[in-house]
């Protein structure tokens, strides 16, 4: 747009000469980046192919039309991964990058058709018996390699949905409260114990260096499991509601600790607000066990939320000084 | 008219240049430096989290100021409270003004949750005694929302404001009787084509803008707009639900096919001007618009069946991108395929999470098979819930 200014500035002597060539260079016939919408196309593609061909099986699998089917799932799976394993960088614990962008989605699709596949199997054969934790676990352990054997992002989310899957979570962003039954005791424990040892591992990845750049996606699947299950417990388990209370101060704190490490703006707002839930829900049960829920609790209970928003505001204000100077 | 400091979003949009420059290697990091010092910002912009945290904090502290003022005048009947509610807007307004003069706020998330607790307050307080006519809740939302784009450079007001507007002509319009009603589509795509035309040009004027953005969200929704106006979907349903028009199964509007042709040609023009004018926001705007093409034609002609025609898709959509992205392996026409390195660890991040969405059902369904659950990424079969 606007490029007079950069020559305002440089007569005023704060742009070199070759600074005030360059920009002149750059605004004239810029490329227009296309990058992201054909990711994004070629994304609806595969999560297209992938799907249709999904249902395509479970629609026919009493039929006799569906080996044709099958044999163009497994024939995807294996040309998609003979071109990934022919195609790949060399593997190393840090971070690989794709030899071409179009690599990512081949890998996805064959991941993808090989959970068609697998599904067909263990549907038709029963090659897995009635253990049906196997069923679940052998393509778990199959996306897990994968994701660390190709280095792809969005493979790993899809192991960590299916670690959680296998051990009866729904982890994705939009059932995570939806789908789960947090009234169940075993839900919530097995919730926090997975966050917590979702965390662990992001701590380690970054620790032994082991695709490090991983990290962040363990961690934030951790932490918002964590928190989730911690709020449920306090809201199931009211005998000992005491006891998730110095759990979720704990995790705060730990969240806080990293945010200030991390400079992370992210995790600072996700503390602040399911800690903010959790001590209101606290506040708000006190006060009508105190007050038998007159008319005076509820006048404290306005201040009281009143009163704590300003006061988080502030302390966000602050925190995001805090953040910025380091 | 604008509430902000000129000078200081002057030197906001300078500083956002010179970072764009800086990034793209053409000054140096002590030139930056310098030039920030020169022309200093002092508006208050936190980070986008913070801003998120402190629009949701501010949200609770205005509900619960409103319920607790309710709840000590003892207010009940709703004209008392329409009152309170306006009362309620103007302090909103009042404290949004002195955020910005005094504290210089600046989409900081204080500002942006009064400007819109101000603004829904006043729509609400109106809408109370429920005597408001739809062209008269059109015609307020359209002031009101003008109003806080023009002051406060909002890019959702604005998006709301050219919305408003064509509904203030539509609902306007069809009080002038049958012919009216049925040239309705006309008259909006001629009105949202011509406030394309408007805000493009004056957005692709040369110079500094403040409101840039507001122009881009008025340009989305009028190509949009359009689009919808024209549309046989659309064109079919409001006229059977607003306009009576008695329509069996199978039957069609008048003149049905004109709009089978701008069903499925403006995506295509979109996306032809896009590629010939380099508009990536023309482009976009084809690209969503081609599903929009698809889910029409489908709703009225069962081709083929659901997953047969998603397979057959999804290897013409691979085959197109893989096509494309062979052909810009090298830049050309003015198109790359390298991407801009500031956001790709976000986006990236974002994009594992969107798979993590969409395709985590995409897990064995041993016990049901139920297989309607697999894609679409609609929800649903996400949780095995205990099924183990």
């Amino acid at each position: 747009m606007d490029k007079t200014f950069f020559e305002k500035l440089h007569s005023e002597g704060l742009l070199s000469d070759e600074s005030l060539a360059k920009t002149r260079a750059g605004t004239s016939g810029q490329l227009i980046s296309v990058h992201w919408e054909l990711r994004t196309v070629l994304y609806l593609g595969v999560l297209l192919l992938a799907s249709g061909l999904g249902i395509v099986v479970y629609k026919n699998i009493d039929t006799i039309g569906h080996q044709a089917i099958l044999i163009f799932i497994a024939l995807i799976t294996f040309g998609g991964f003979y071109y990934c394993f022919k195609n790949k960088l060399p593997f190393s614990i840090k971070k690989v990058e794709a030899p071409n962008s179009f690599f990512d989605y081949v890998l996805l699709l064959s991941c993808l058709c090989f959970l068609v596949f697998i599904g067909y199997w263990q549907y038709q054969y029963n090659i897995f018996g009635n253990r049906f934790g196997l069923a679940t676990f052998i393509p778990m352990a199959v996306l897990f390699f994968c994701a660390y054997f190709f280095d792809h992002l969005g493979i790993l989310s899809l192991s960590i949905t299916n670690l959680a899957a296998w051990l009866g979570i729904a982890v994705t962003p939009l059932e995570i409260l939806k789908a789960n039954d947090f009234n169940s005791s075993t839900i919530i424990i097995t919730g926090l114990a997975l966050g917590i040892a979702l965390i662990l591992v992001g701590k380690l990845t970054v620790m032994c260096n082991l695709k490090s750049h991983f990290a962040f996606t363990y961690t934030n699947f951790g932490m918002n499991l964590t928190f989730i299950a911690c709020l449920a417990g306090l809201i199931h388990f009211d005998t000992v509601f005491f006891l998730w209370i110095l759990a979720l101060i704990g995790i705060a704190v730990y969240f806080y600790q990293e945010a200030m490490k991390n400079n992370s703006f992210y995790f600072l707002l996700m503390l602040t607000l399911y800690f903010y839930v959790g001590l209101s829900y606290v506040i708000v049960h006190l006060l009508f066990e105190m007050m038998n829920a007159d008319m005076g609790g509820v006048y404290l209970l306005f201040f009281y939320f009143i009163g704590s928003a300003i006061g988080l505001i502030m302390f966000l204000i602050r925190m995001n000084k805090k953040i910025k100077a380091l | 008219m604008i509430a902000y400091n000129k000078q200081s979003l002057d030197n906001l949009y300078m500083r956002e240049q010179l970072e764009d420059a800086f990034l793209k290697n053409q000054i140096s990091m002590e030139e930056l430096k310098k030039c920030k010092e020169k022309y200093p910002v002092n508006l208050y912009t936190p980070n986008v989290f913070v801003r998120i945290g402190l629009f949701v904090l501010t949200i609770v502290i205005v509900l619960f100021s409103l319920g607790l003022i309710g709840l000590i005048t003892s207010i009940g009947g709703s004209d008392s409270f329409t009152g309170l509610l306006i009362f309620f807007a103007a302090i909103a307004y009042g404290v949004l003004e002195f955020m910005i003069r005094s504290k210089k706020h600046f989409k900081s998330g204080v500002d942006d949750a009064l400007m819109w607790m101000s603004a829904i307050f006043i729509i609400v307080a109106f809408n109370l005694n429920g005597n408001m006519e739809a062209l008269e809740n059109s015609i307020l939302v359209f002031v009101i929302a003008s109003y806080f784009t023009v002051r406060f450079l909002n890019m959702i007001m604005s998006a709301i404001a050219s919305f408003a507007l064509l509904a203030v002509i539509f609902f306007a319009y069809i009080k002038l009787g049958e012919f009216a009603k049925a040239t309705t589509p006309f008259l909006i795509m001629a009105v949202a084509l011509a406030m394309y035309f408007l805000t493009a040009k004056k957005s692709n004027q040369e110079g500094k803008n403040y409101y840039e953005s507001c122009l881009l969200m008025t340009e989305i929704v009028s190509l949009a707009c359009f689009y919808i106006a024209g549309n046989y979907f659309v064109v079919r349903e409001v006229s059977i639900s607003m306009f009576n028009l008695n329509l069996k199964d199978g039957e069609s509007v008048p003149f049905e096919w004109i709009f089978w042709i701008f069903t499925v040609a403006v995506p295509f023009i979109y996306l032809a001007k896009g590629i010939l004018k380099k508009n990536i926001l023309l482009i976009r705007m084809g690209l969503i618009l081609i599903a929009a093409v698809v889910f029409t034609v489908r709703y009225y002609y069962h081709v083929l069946p659901a997953e047969t025609a998603m397979i057959i898709g999804g290897i013409i959509t691979i085959a197109i991108a893989y096509a494309l992205k062979k052909y810009l392996n090298e830049p050309k026409s003015g198109f790359t395929d390298e991407q801009n390195t500031e956001h790709s660890f976000t986006a990236k991040q974002l994009e594992a999470l969107l798979i993590a969405q969409t395709l985590g059902h995409a897990k064995i369904e041993t016990t049901d098979g139920n297989a309607t659950e697999f894609g679409g990424g609609s929800g649903g079969g996400g949780g095995a819930g205990g099924e183990f």
